[in-house]
């Protein structure tokens, strides 16, 4: 018969003040197989836990029951305790009476009898808990991170600081994301690219870290510490070892097309780099756009090369390397801004699906045509930008004449559960305010208004900013535009001034857009690529919204930047930081132990039928074939890779044969728990 | 149509491209029909087909059943677009490969709903509930079909499941509860619902496994309905809708108004119909991002 010690905790007075614990003892002591029972004020104090040793050594105990707090809190540090007496930790389970009882009932009967009705499942469930080990795993002390944006950059120089080789995937040609767009910076307002170009050119230079640009992750398989990913890198069409960036061919390239880094207000080259400071400096040709591939004619950058570096033939190449941690860092776009882009009218090219029924509705009224002067943050960044279109002048898109009189409208899209996303995107606040700043310095004389719901300054120096902002010119107007329509050559602006109660018509020569900021289109792809979770809007979701918000909910993948939420660039480097940090922590051990309760497999009757194959969200189930001891093909089955499993236990669900189970959970404890309840609280 | 089907099968018989032909033959009584395993050329005769011919033969397929019998590479089968459907959702469980089976399809206008109401001629009173709306009168695959296979577009969704299904669901909880617990004071769990199910392909049933002891074994309300909430729950998207279930139960029980009603839900909530794609997965293991619980995310 089963030995079991059952000690049940008072946690002070957090158990005691609504449940007697003695009588739970008691009663608890009296059950079949229940050796030894305490009651103790509190049992995770270090008196607390030599007691439970000792009680395990001197009884001979097989198994304990902690009646406590959550197993989430002191779990590990009984089954800890369990080992040092000689114990196999998996033989200890905790009942949670404190917040699954004390602290939610006032009524000290009805609480005690619920205490013992928990304490009593748990000791019929710990009589089938088999003595498990943990699984040891090696580590392959590399990071692969996947974005190059200001958090990709900064966890890679960090990583690679601490002597850790680093792999970054950059969609784009070059690195630096959406900060290299930004022409200065809250709140200090110094030059982005002055601060980020340095560090790409660090990156550059490091001998510990490569970067893969023009490049996208394919596939990951594998499982923390042993990652394999496969990574297609696209066609440059340039040698990139033989280039030195001269920049002759881009120079000489007689075609330009819509340029996406000053996001279509300027042209660029076919074969380009996206910006001046691009790293690596190596250009590519954007075949879709280039005569050579289209019809075969040009070839002109071949000739002026003097390096012989162009090669129209190159192909994609795929490659897989190994990691042994991942940091995702794939940062954010804006909401397509519908009055320029649309013109108020849904064109018909547009499916649906690319104009989700959201924008749509954000839509004015009717505005006829396109409105090509209401550009979003990001374009006037680049028109405030001394490396952008207009070299630092600001000028608006139809014309280039300088706007007399600029609108600045805050939370478009934002804060807007009808017809836009329900958040707060957080930064516009501030780069509305940076923007009239950055107008007011460009346009002595011009006018500035800003349509506003609230502001919200919560940072470091952020408040004081927004004041400086408003001292210098900004017409602040707190309330909403409800239409935007054209009016010659300029810009009806209707709203409504809030605090006066009075309507408000503007006529401005070109409005700038705070649209909400959302995350990569390709977003939830990403997510299911690396078998990550992501919210209802695609930013991926952290394991824990206070304790672990770098960590995704899959084991060694760290999330870092605007890709997990809204995100400014501080917090966006913090967060960077702590996921470097985190890979470091688990780089720092030899091996992994890899907890056992993980899905195993009863081959003799799986079916074979890989539903749990295809319902594992981890990938961590394969198909095997079954031998007898002559090696004769027998039957299939599904075998688990103990690595990959993370025990969330959906395949025991979709299996109908009850053919796999999960270790520590199986249907035999968790029936045993199940119908020891009795209810006597009810 | 049946002497294409015979000549075939003879050849093929013949030419040892397939071992066996599982088909209809002539039952104990002028009513009835009953599987025959044809396995010599010579033997083909006694294949037939006529609205008589109910059961779901690709039982015979199921693993469970011990398929396949000893020398039987490749199996011939007749089957009805109902049955043909059976044998996809067979594939797409892993259970069986597609070249492994001959399928002989054959046109139908519809079987009748039980030997004993067989006269001769098929009517709409004695017809099978599921033939009135049945989309594959002309089978959807098959490897022989006698004559031109006309193309018939099954994009669209299942009709609505039988009167029943809908009179039931619009009663009150508790009103439904008392019909069911009524119906299955019956049950005296033969299992020969499960048995004849083309879909139960356990090696042990869940309701067979005693550690634990999951489904109560005994046949009274907690174990009869145990039973059958899971059998109904096991063949979501999975069941073809054949109908055997209730026509094999003993004690008449309608055990395939359950499946109907999950048949209705998974299409309803996930557009999903069984039986039409060997690759498809069903949708209680695989999640699309416009699913539309967006809990699942
Ligand atoms: C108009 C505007 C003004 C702003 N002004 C300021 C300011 O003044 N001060 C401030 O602190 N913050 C400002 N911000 C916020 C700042 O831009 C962001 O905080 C910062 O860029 C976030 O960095 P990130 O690396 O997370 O994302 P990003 O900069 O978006 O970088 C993501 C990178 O990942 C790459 N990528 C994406 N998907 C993939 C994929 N699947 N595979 C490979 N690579 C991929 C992208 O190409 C990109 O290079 C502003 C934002 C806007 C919109
Ligand atoms: S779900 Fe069950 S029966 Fe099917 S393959 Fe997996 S373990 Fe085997
Ligand atoms: S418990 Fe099953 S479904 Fe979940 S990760 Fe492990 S093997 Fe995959
Ligand atoms: S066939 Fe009828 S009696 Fe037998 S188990 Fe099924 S429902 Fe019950």
């Amino acid at each position: 018969m089963a030995k079991i010690g059952v000690f049940v905790c008072q946690c002070g007075n957090n158990i005691a003040r609504t449940v007697d614990t003695a009588d739970v003892a008691e009663k608890t002591g009296e059950l079949s197989g229940v050796a030894h029972v305490e009651d103790y004020k509190f049992m995770c104090s270090a008196p607390g836990q030599e007691m439970f040793k000792k009680a395990i050594k001197d009884n001979n105990l097989d198994g304990c029951i902690v009646s406590a707090c959550s197993p989430k809190m002191h779990e590990a540090t009984f089954r800890k305790a369990a080992e040092d007496a000689g114990l196999n930790p998996f033989k200890v389970e905790i009942a949670n009476i404190r917040e699954q009882c004390s602290w939610v009932h006032d009524d000290k009967e009805i609480a005690t009898a619920k205490s013992k009705d928990i304490t009593k499942m748990m000791v019929n469930r710990l009589k089938y808990n088999r003595p498990l080990e943990r699984y040891k795993m090696p580590v392959t002390k590399r990071a692969l991170i996947i974005g190059g944006g200001i958090a990709g950059i900064q966890a890679a120089l960090d990583l690679a600081n601490a002597q850790i080789p680093v792999s970054i995937v950059e969609r784009e040609p070059s690195l630096g994301g959406n900060m290299a767009r930004l022409s200065e910076t809250f709140p200090t307002l110094d030059c982005s690219q002055c601060i980020l170009t340095p560090r790409m050119v660090e990156v550059s230079n490091h001998p510990l870290i490569s970067i893969h640009s023009y490049a996208e992750l394919e596939k990951l398989d594998g499982y923390i510490g042993n990652f394999r990913a496969t990574i297609r890198l696209k066609a440059k069409s340039v040698i990139e070892k033989d280039c030195t960036g001269c920049g002759e061919c881009w120079e000489k390239c007689p075609f330009t097309v819509e340029n996406e880094f000053d996001m279509g207000l300027s042209k660029r080259s076919v074969i380009y780099i996206p910006f001046p400071q691009a790293v690596p400096t190596v250009p590519v040709i954007d075949r879709e756009n280039c005569p050579k591939f289209i019809k075969d004619k040009c070839g002109l950058c071949a000739k002026v090369c003097g390096q012989q570096c162009i090669d129209f033939t190159q192909q994609d190449r795929v490659i897989e390397e190994e990691f042994g941690a991942v940091i995702v860092a794939t940062g954010f776009k804006l909401m397509p801004n519908v009055y320029k882009e649309y013109g108020g009218y849904r064109p018909p090219h547009m499916t649906p699906k690319k104009l989700t029924a959201k924008i749509r509705k954000t839509l004015p009224r009717s505005t006829a045509g396109r409105l090509v002067d209401v550009i979003n943050g990001l374009e006037f960044e680049r028109l405030a930008s001394a490396s952008g279109p207009t070299g630092g002048e600001i000028r608006r898109p139809s014309d280039g004449k300088v706007p007399e009189t600029v609108v600045f409208i805050a939370c478009v899209g934002s804060r807007d559960c009808n017809k836009g996303v329900e958040y707060c995107s957080k930064i516009c606040c501030m780069y509305t305010a940076k923007h009239t700043m950055l107008y007011q310095h460009n346009v002595h004389h011009g006018k500035s208004y800003v349509f506003y719901m609230d502001i919200r300054a919560g940072g470091k120096g952020y408040e004081e900013f927004i004041n400086r902002a408003q001292s210098e010119n900004a017409n602040y107007v707190r309330g909403r535009v409800s239409r935007l329509s054209k009016k010659g050559d300029k810009i009806l602006v209707k709203g409504a001034d809030t605090f006066t109660g009075h309507a408000l018509e503007i006529e401005a020569d070109m409005v700038v857009l705070a649209t909400a900021m959302v995350p990569q289109e390709d977003a939830m792809g990403v997510a299911k690529n690396l078998g990550i979770s992501y919210d209802q809007h695609g930013f991926f979701s952290e394991q824990h919204p206070k304790l672990m918000p770098v960590d995704s909910s899959t084991g060694g993948i760290y999330l870092a930047g605007a890709c997990q939420g809204v995100k400014d660039i501080p917090e966006t480097v913090a967060q960077a930081s702590a996921a470097a940090s985190k890979v470091m922590q688990l780089f720092s051990r030899e091996e992994l132990e890899r907890e056992p309760e993980v899905a195993i497999v009863d081959e003799k009757n799986c079916m074979n039928c890989w539903d749990c194959v295809t319902v594992c969200p981890y990938n961590a189930i394969d198909r095997t074939e079954i031998t007898n001891r002559q090696g004769q093909f027998l039957k299939w089955a599904a075998k688990v890779n103990p690595g990959l499993c993370q025990g969330c236990g959906l395949c025991n669900t979709v299996c109908r044969s009850k053919s796999i189970e999960l270790e520590g959970y199986t249907d035999q404890q968790v029936y045993a728990q199940i119908t020891a309840f009795e209810g006597a609280f009810v | 149509m049946i002497e294409a089907i015979r000549t075939q099968a003879h050849n093929l018989l013949e030419n040892k491209e397939i071992d066996v032909v599982i088909g209809y033959g002539n039952g104990s009584d002028p009513t009835r029909t009953t599987p025959v395993f044809i396995r010599k050329p010579e033997e083909v005769n006694r294949l037939i087909f006529d609205p008589r011919c109910i059961n779901s033969l690709p039982v015979y397929l199921n693993k469970r059943q011990g398929y396949p019998k000893k020398g039987w590479k490749r199996v011939g089968i007749i089957g009805k677009g109902c049955d043909i459907r059976a044998i996809t959702q067979l594939i797409a469980e892993n259970q069986l490969s597609r070249d492994e089976v001959y399928i002989f399809g054959v046109p139908c206008d519809g079987v009748v709903s039980h030997f004993s109401k067989w006269d001769g001629s098929l009517r709409d009173d004695n017809r099978a509930t599921k033939c009135s709306e049945c989309d594959v009168h002309i089978p959807n695959d098959c490897d022989f079909f006698p004559g031109e296979r006309p193309e018939v577009d099954r994009s669209g969704p299942y009709k609505v499941s039988a009167p029943q299904v809908l009179n039931l669901f619009n009663l009150k909880t508790d009103k439904r509860f008392k019909f069911w617990e009524k119906e299955f004071e019956r049950c005296f769990k033969c299992y020969a619902c499960r048995e004849v199910c083309p879909h139960c392909s356990c090696n042990i049933c869940i309701t067979d496994r005693t550690t634990p002891n999951w489904i109560d074994q005994a046949p009274h309300t907690k174990g009869v309905f145990g039973w059958h909430l899971t059998r109904a729950l096991h063949l979501v998207g999975r069941c073809t809708g054949c109908g055997e279930c209730t026509r094999a139960c003993p004690v008449d029980i309608q055990v395939d108004l359950f499946n109907q009603r999950m048949k209705d839900v998974v299409q309803g909530s996930f557009g999903y119909k069984s039986g039409y794609s060997e690759t498809e997965k069903p949708p209680l293991i695989t999640y699309m991002t416009d699913d539309s619980e967006n809990f699942i995310q």
